[in-house]
């Protein structure tokens, strides 16, 4: 049974890339533009790992792992500040619901706002450059983390931080003792989840308004029609999305493990 | 479930009131801001009303500035939905056969693995490729956002029902299409559901950066030209209108879900 499902799966693979192959190189149904073959796509993405593409001139600035580590520089940033606000914001409205009660609703409606509908006002407040997209990047990721380290501290049973304290914890015991590692899964996730928000978000970002990282790589590709720079870009795009949650969840099961 | 009516949130609304006045506060009599960096309520109010008056019509690159709010709000709102029941239409078919038949789970769970972390945004310039500018690609760009959701969800909900009932099923004389109407289907439909209300979610979350990029019309096509003509409040404007509609949206579809959906369960 087992064997036989991976044997389906990996003659499935197969099919669907030697489809792609015939449609493309042997038999050209499709324009390179349109649908460029696998080994255009492996190709390209061998020039723009070493020089950043020699078909577009140059024109990239930088080969791709420049645009990659300057994409994951932002987020890291971005979000960094994001988790950095949300703990503090997050704990405070856990810890006091009634605070959470009068906030909630404006941060549910705030939230249903993409962030890279912040753009246009960001580019007025900030310039052009750097900031705008560390802004939205900032924004995404800040929603997301916020709701979970509240509904983190919220899920700490009550019976537990009074027992700490009949036992004569004080109230920094309380908090590093008993709702800081209750909460911490929640926080974790969220952790997760807003990076992987973090990441959509500054491919947007890059693609609206920004002449680096990998959201402009692929934005710029289309310009020049190199369809299979888009298509390398959309590839590292997506593996080093798996890579970071894959990451996350490594962390999370490791400090977590009590659970 | 409880069917709870949706309550009017005092509290919240109090704090949006507050928002508010220090908004007014610091754009207005304070002089923090200017009306070119944060514009006041009033000039947002302006705009609203500018907006809603206005006759515009979709396209029109060099035809000046012209959007009518409302228009915009019914172009992406329609766009949202038509997206939604594509995706709807091919993940909850897909999701069933995937969930019930080991095969059908093999055959399409690896290119499913291979394109789902590929960021729906991620398609935008493949799709202006494939299809130009306008409709085409942003319905792409959204049913892929609602897709994998809807898809996963549905997976899901088909493998969870109790083998238990199925037998009960069987054993009373069931065909096998009562028994997926009858038993597998409603069990699922909690699961289908969550899936259809992220699947919302996330194409509101697509359609504005889409419409942004690609658009003739819509309310991310609405900022974007606000912006480069300069009028910043239409942009605050915009931009509150994403939110509210969004927020209407996901508090209208689970209000629909408790009333119509769950009445049985």
């Amino acid at each position: 049974m087992r064997i036989q499902s991976l044997t389906i799966r990996v003659v499935s693979c197969v099919i669907l890339i030697a489809t792609w192959w015939l449609l493309t190189d042997a038999i050209p149904l499709f324009s390179p533009i349109i649908l460029p073959s696998p080994i255009d796509v492996a190709r390209s993405a061998v020039t723009l790992a070493r020089d950043g593409g020699l078909k577009s001139g140059g024109l990239y600035e930088a080969n791709l792992f420049g645009h990659i580590l300057i994409s994951l520089w932002r987020v890291s940033l971005a979000w960094t500040c994001a988790v950095a606000l949300a703990l503090p914001l997050g704990f405070a409205l856990g810890a006091w619901p009634v605070v959470s009660r009068y906030v909630d609703l404006s941060v549910r409606i705030a939230s249903q706002i993409p962030p890279i509908a912040f753009i246009p006002l960001a580019i007025v407040w900030f310039g052009l450059g750097e900031a705008p997209i560390l802004f939205i990047i900032f924004i995404g990721a800040l929603w997301a983390m916020l709701t979970s380290v509240e509904s983190g501290v919220r899920s700490v049973p009550p019976l537990l931080v009074r027992a700490a304290r009949s036992q004569g914890a004080s109230e920094l015991q309380v908090f590093t003792r008993v709702i800081l590692p209750a909460a911490l899964p929640y926080i974790f996730t969220g952790m997760r989840v807003s990076f992987g928000i973090a990441w959509v978000a500054i491919v947007a970002g890059e693609l609206v308004a920004s002449s680096s990282g990998l959201g402009y790589l692929i934005e710029h590709a289309r310009r020049i029609l190199a369809s299979s720079d888009i298509i390398v870009g959309m590839i590292c795009i997506g593996v080093i999305g798996v890579l970071f949650d894959t990451l996350f969840r490594t962390v999370e099961h490791r400090i977590c493990r009590w659970r | 479930m409880e069917v709870k009516r949706p309550e009017l949130d005092l509290r919240g609304l109090t704090f949006l009131g507050a928002i508010g006045i220090v908004w007014w506060a610091a754009t207005g009599p304070l002089h923090w801001f200017s009306d070119m960096v944060l514009p006041s309520p009033l000039a947002v109010w302006r705009s609203l009303v500018r907006l809603s008056s206005l006759h515009g019509g979709t396209g029109g690159m060099l035809l000046g500035y012209q959007y009518n709010l409302w228009e915009q709000i019914g172009y992406s709102v329609g766009r949202l939905f038509a997206a939604f029941l594509i995706a709807a239409a091919i993940a909850i078919p897909l999701g069933a056969l995937m969930g019930r038949f080991r095969i059908v789970d093999d055959i399409f769970d690896p290119a499913i693995q291979g394109l789902r972390p590929i960021p729906p945004i991620a398609w935008t310039p493949l799709a202006i490729l494939w299809f130009g500018i306008g409709l085409k690609p942003i319905l792409f760009i959204i049913v892929l956002g609602a897709l994998w959701p809807m898809l996963l969800h549905t997976i899901v909900g088909m493998r969870q029902t109790r083998p238990l009932l199925i037998r009960a099923g069987q054993s009373l004389g069931a065909s096998d299409v009562q028994i997926f109407f009858r038993i597998i289907l409603p069990s699922a439909l909690p699961f289908i559901f969550t899936g259809m209300r992220t699947g919302l979610t996330v194409g509101w979350w697509m359609i504005v950066p889409a419409e942004m990029i690609t658009a003739d019309a819509g309310l991310g096509f609405l900022i974007m030209r606000a912006r480069e003509n300069g009028h910043i409040d239409d942009v605050a404007t915009g931009i509150i209108a994403i939110a509210l509609v969004g927020y209407g949206l996901s508090v209208g579809l689970t209000q629909l879900a408790k009333k119509r959906l769950f009445r049985g369960a």
